[in-house]
């Protein structure tokens, strides 16, 4: 647990130095704000003249919302993880730590607590912002509840692939479009079922449950791929 | 003691190491030589723990490096870690609490004793990014001594031609012999000559000698070519050669010929094996110009 902890903090050390949270959360927070500003606007002057409330506009709005969130672990999550095995490799971290005996799992787990951390830190910031169309979307809170289940079950699973992709492919580039290309087709399959989701609760069980075990399985590939178990 | 057992490597599907055997005593100062490719490096990564897939068996002080994860054993890698974005402190201070050596009072000291000892106070909060290779190997030397292994592995340490650098590091490595185990890899013999007890030479994979410096040196010696220049006879000449039992590779052009001479016996039969054929040609009415050992580098053996 100790060089779990000295790992991460580690190469959170490196992303603090490099601002790379500061940034997105910033860039994130302006764009939603702006949009719902936008939306909200509309809404009230749809209202104001009409005398009633548009709900092409809510709906619109609502449907913006639970997008801009599953688009933004999709965007982010290859940022933080597709090039994190690998990049460790080629700048020779990899072996000094098998020197200092650490443990391939150690590795692993504090790479992929870190980008979890860090997506979960961006998404989180951007649920105060996002409730406001929540609310206008006039959704009961056991689906908001929902929606962020399958939105975190997503981002833990798109994450697991990501570093797995990072820990077999050599080239950094490479393994990036890769990520983004499963992690596309894994979020098209999600929105496609995110309907069935909120209406039944057992589909949003099968999905918690499929996510932990495919992130499982990854993880313990991840800790045998040959970039850490050399 | 580090003991090597029929080890075999192969990294995807190649072979990097093929029934490697020897056993290193302690304190002593071994060093591997080799050409690129060699497998030079890869026995230092299995010494160190960072390859773990291989055959054969490993055993440091009797204990299978398999099963014990806190042998102490350092590496200095050849290729540096590159991270721009930390500091030199930071770093030292990564992999002290990683070592799990000292507490954190012991460590502060200990970096700060080893960076004014090495002349490296000024470089505390560098960044990696921003030093030269000599100067980082100094800084990853202390992240070795951080653990205080009891072998410490030298990849490529006297890399480039950086005078100041190889004197610093060679007198710095002078401190530690007799009370460490010290092994190399190494291209060539530079600096290392000095210090070594024992020679290892690879060749793609094979170990083809691991023996006392002196012993290879002897190899080296017999494995010497001799060079003759004729005047006249030269045909008579490669026949009188051919016909001995201990002159093989034989080659020659215009009025010169090389030839190297093989015996299991000892550094004086193969200097009267010299001196006879030199006298058989004589005898044989060959008019010898010149006959003399082929100056052959100690490196041109294992180097191509």
């Amino acid at each position: 647990m100790n060089n779990i902890m000295e790992i991460f903090n580690r190469i959170t050390l490196k992303n603090v130095r490099r601002r790379t949270l500061l940034i997105y959360l910033f860039m994130l927070n302006v764009i939603l704000s702006i949009a719902i500003l936008v939306f909200s606007n509309a809404i009230i002057s749809s209202s104001k003249a009409t005398g009633t409330i548009d709900y092409n506009t809510v709906r619109l709005f609502y449907t913006f919302a639970i997008l801009v969130l599953f688009i933004l672990s999709y965007v982010l999550t290859p940022l933080f993880l597709s090039r994190s095995i690998n990049s460790m490799y080629r700048d020779n971290i990899i072996d000094n730590l098998h020197s200092a005996r650490v443990k391939n799992s150690d590795i692993v787990l504090a790479v992929y607590l870190r980008g979890l951390t860090y997506l979960v830190i961006i998404i989180t910031s951007a649920l105060p912002i996002l409730s406001m169309s929540f609310l206008y979307g006039g959704v009961g809170a056991f689906s908001i509840a929902k929606i962020l289940i399958a939105i975190l079950c997503y981002t833990i699973l798109f994450s697991a692939i990501s570093m797995y992709i990072s820990s077999t492919i050599y080239d950094l580039n490479i393994s990036m479009v890769v990520s983004y290309v499963v992690g596309f087709i894994l979020l098209v399959v999600t929105l496609v079922f995110l309907n069935y989701m909120i209406s039944e609760f057992y589909y949003i069980f099968f999905y918690v449950f499929f996510a932990l075990f495919c992130t499982i399985i990854l993880l313990l590939n991840t800790t045998n791929a040959s970039m850490i178990n050399m | 003691m580090i003991e090597f057992k029929k080890v075999k490597l192969n990294i995807n599907n190649i072979d990097i190491l093929s029934d490697i055997s020897f056993s290193i005593a302690d304190k002593k100062t071994v060093c591997f030589l080799g050409n690129k490719s060699s497998g030079k490096t890869a026995i230092l990564k299995l010494i160190s723990g960072i390859y773990k897939s291989f055959e054969g068996e490993i055993l440091i002080d009797g204990i299978d490096i398999k099963k014990e994860h806190k042998l102490k054993v350092g590496i200095l890698n050849d290729r540096i870690e590159i991270d721009n974005d930390i500091s030199v402190y930071d770093y030292l201070s990564f992999y002290g609490n990683i070592y799990h050596t000292k507490d954190k009072n012991e460590l502060d000291t200990f970096i700060d004793d080893k960076l004014s000892e090495f002349s490296l106070m000024s470089y505390k909060h560098t960044f990696l990014g921003q030093i030269d290779k000599e100067t980082y190997k100094f800084i990853d030397l202390i992240r070795v001594l951080i653990d205080d292994p009891d072998i410490i592995l030298f990849d490529n340490i006297f890399f480039g031609d950086n005078v100041e650098y190889h004197e610093r590091m060679y007198n710095y490595i002078k401190t530690m012999l007799k009370k460490k185990t010290i092994i190399f890899a190494s291209r060539n013999t530079n600096f290392i000559e000095d210090i070594c007890d024992y020679y290892g030479i690879l060749d793609r994979g094979h170990l083809v000698i691991f023996d006392k410096k002196n012993e290879v040196h002897r190899y080296a010696d017999i494995a010497n070519k001799i060079e003759v220049e004729i005047i006249s006879n030269v045909d008579s000449a490669v026949n009188i050669l051919k016909n001995n039992k201990s002159v093989v590779d034989i080659s020659y052009s215009d009025n010169n010929i090389t030839f190297s001479i093989v015996s299991s016996e000892d550094d004086k039969h193969i200097k009267s094996i010299e001196s006879s054929i030199l006298k058989e040609l004589i005898d044989n009415g060959v008019k010898v110009y010149s006959y003399r050992k082929q100056q052959v580098r100690f490196e041109q053996l294992f180097s191509g």
